[in-house]
């Protein structure tokens, strides 16, 4: 049968304890108790009350402030009792059924922390996602950690409050004692300045320190050990000085040229600058003329300057049987045939492939 | 599909006392206008060197140099650089 009129609403439809054995027929006021716990209303309307079996009009035969129920008249010793408190949404305070609260009851923004138990697990299948504003965990910076499971690994992913550290793989920022783990971390932890990428356990790890302030270097660390790190002046292998340090690499390709003589084919021409050590290497054919007897073979666009005379014995010329030293000076090379030093002619080398080698330092 | 070659100086220094002159370019090949490959190509310019055949001493042209590279000898290279440099190569 359908209802007509306005419908019932949730809330507890409670009976009042019955105060009668304090009716004396001079005290007005009485308090409120179901099951002897005080109880509120927020109005008097809430309440239908019987005394002696007739109904008493709210407001005008009694009224409520609180769990205090005033009489208009002190009911007289004997008289019967009974009180029914009505659940209502159109005002007043209603202690709503055991679970029937529903989420469209709830007015939005109305859930704070504070209504919140203190301890919150959320164990349904569902997901739980935030699309809110900024999530800030432990706004108070507080010694808080933080941690995220896998299957399998209860600290997949941990966030040490009191050190500072993120911690990947393991929960413990003791590097000492702890695990195969990866830590992101502030200072004070196993290296002594900065911020560092730590991984491994014990004597064994490994880790990258980026160092602050005026060091601000980037040092590598094996087995527990530095055994490289980077610097301003570039990358210091067995000690921090400028003996250790590589500051330059660089690898590219070279024109070879003779101001006399000249190139005809350049088969390949490449350098390769470690610090301040040049490599340069070169395959080409010389020109076919002038094939006099001019000593003028000179190789000259050498892609560093030498900053002093080299010589060295790395060259060989298709169809001389010759020991030919190069000197390396400025940013040319000749060449001298070691059994009688004399420079060697155009003829000599004209039409003819070689190959040359030459290694020397740059400013 | 375009394959280009570009070249562009990457790097221009002056090195020693002598302001030797080290010009590194880069040549950049492009397929379709993006980068595909770029190496390093190097030259060194000192400012004088002695003719193998005449043993006379000539100043280095950079007549047909880019811009930069000129602009740079003019200023590194003075006379007194010059100067020093050809003492070096000629004694």
């Amino acid at each position: 049968m359908s209802y007509i009129g306005r419908q019932n609403l949730g809330g507890a439809y409670r009976q009042l304890d019955d105060i009668s054995s304090g009716f004396d027929g001079s005290d007005t006021t009485h308090t409120m108790q179901v099951n002897s716990q005080n109880v509120t209303v927020g109005d008097v309307n809430q309440i239908i009350l019987s005394l002696g079996g007739v109904i008493q009009k709210p407001g005008t035969d009694f009224t409520v402030s609180g769990s205090t129920l005033t009489f208009t008249t002190a009911p007289a010793s004997g008289l019967s009792f009974f009180a029914i408190l009505l659940g209502s949404d159109n005002g007043g305070t209603v202690t709503p059924t055991d679970l029937s609260v529903s989420t469209s009851k709830i007015a939005a923004n109305a859930v704070t922390g504070a209504k919140l138990a203190s301890d919150i697990a959320i164990t349904t299948s569902g997901d739980v996602s935030f699309d809110g504003g900024s999530f800030v965990f432990n706004e108070s910076s507080a010694d808080k950690d933080f941690r995220i499971e896998t299957n399998g690994n209860s600290s997949m992913f941990f966030v040490d409050g009191g050190n500072d550290a993120v911690i990947f793989n393991g929960g413990t920022s003791n590097f000492a004692s702890g695990s195969q783990v990866v830590q992101i971390y502030n200072s004070g932890l196993s290296l002594t300045s900065g911020y560092g990428i730590q991984g491994g356990a014990n004597a064994d790890r490994a880790s990258i320190n980026l160092t602050s302030g005026s060091d601000g270097h980037v040092k590598f660390n094996v087995n527990n050990s530095e055994v490289a790190r980077f610097t301003s002046g570039g990358l210091a292998i067995g000690g921090t000085g400028s003996a250790n340090t590589l500051d330059d690499y660089e690898e590219g390709t070279w024109t070879p040229s003779g101001n006399n003589l000249g190139v005809a084919t350049e088969h390949k021409a490449i350098y390769r600058k470690i610090g301040d050590i040049v490599v340069v290497y070169c395959d080409i054919t010389y020109n076919s003329s002038p094939a006099d007897t001019a000593q003028a073979t000179a190789l000259s666009g050498l892609p560093f300057t030498c900053n002093d005379d080299y010589f060295q014995q790395n060259t060989r010329v298709a169809t001389r049987n010759q020991n030919i030293r190069a000197n390396i000076s400025g940013t040319t090379v000749s060449f001298t045939d070691v059994a009688d030093g004399v420079i060697m002619t155009r003829s000599e080398f004209a039409g003819n492939r070689a190959q040359h080698l030459f290694i020397y330092t740059t400013a | 599909m375009a394959i280009t070659k570009e070249t562009e100086i990457s790097k221009i220094e002056v090195v020693g006392q002598y302001k030797h002159i080290q010009v590194k370019t880069d040549i950049v090949i492009k397929e379709d206008d993006k980068e595909i490959g770029r190496t390093a190509h190097r030259v060194a310019y000192t400012p004088g060197t002695v003719n193998e055949i005449s043993g006379a001493y000539e100043e280095t042209d950079l007549s047909s140099e880019h811009a930069e590279v000129q602009a740079i000898a003019n200023t590194a290279w003075t006379d007194a650089v010059k100067t020093a440099w050809q003492n070096k190569v000629t004694s």
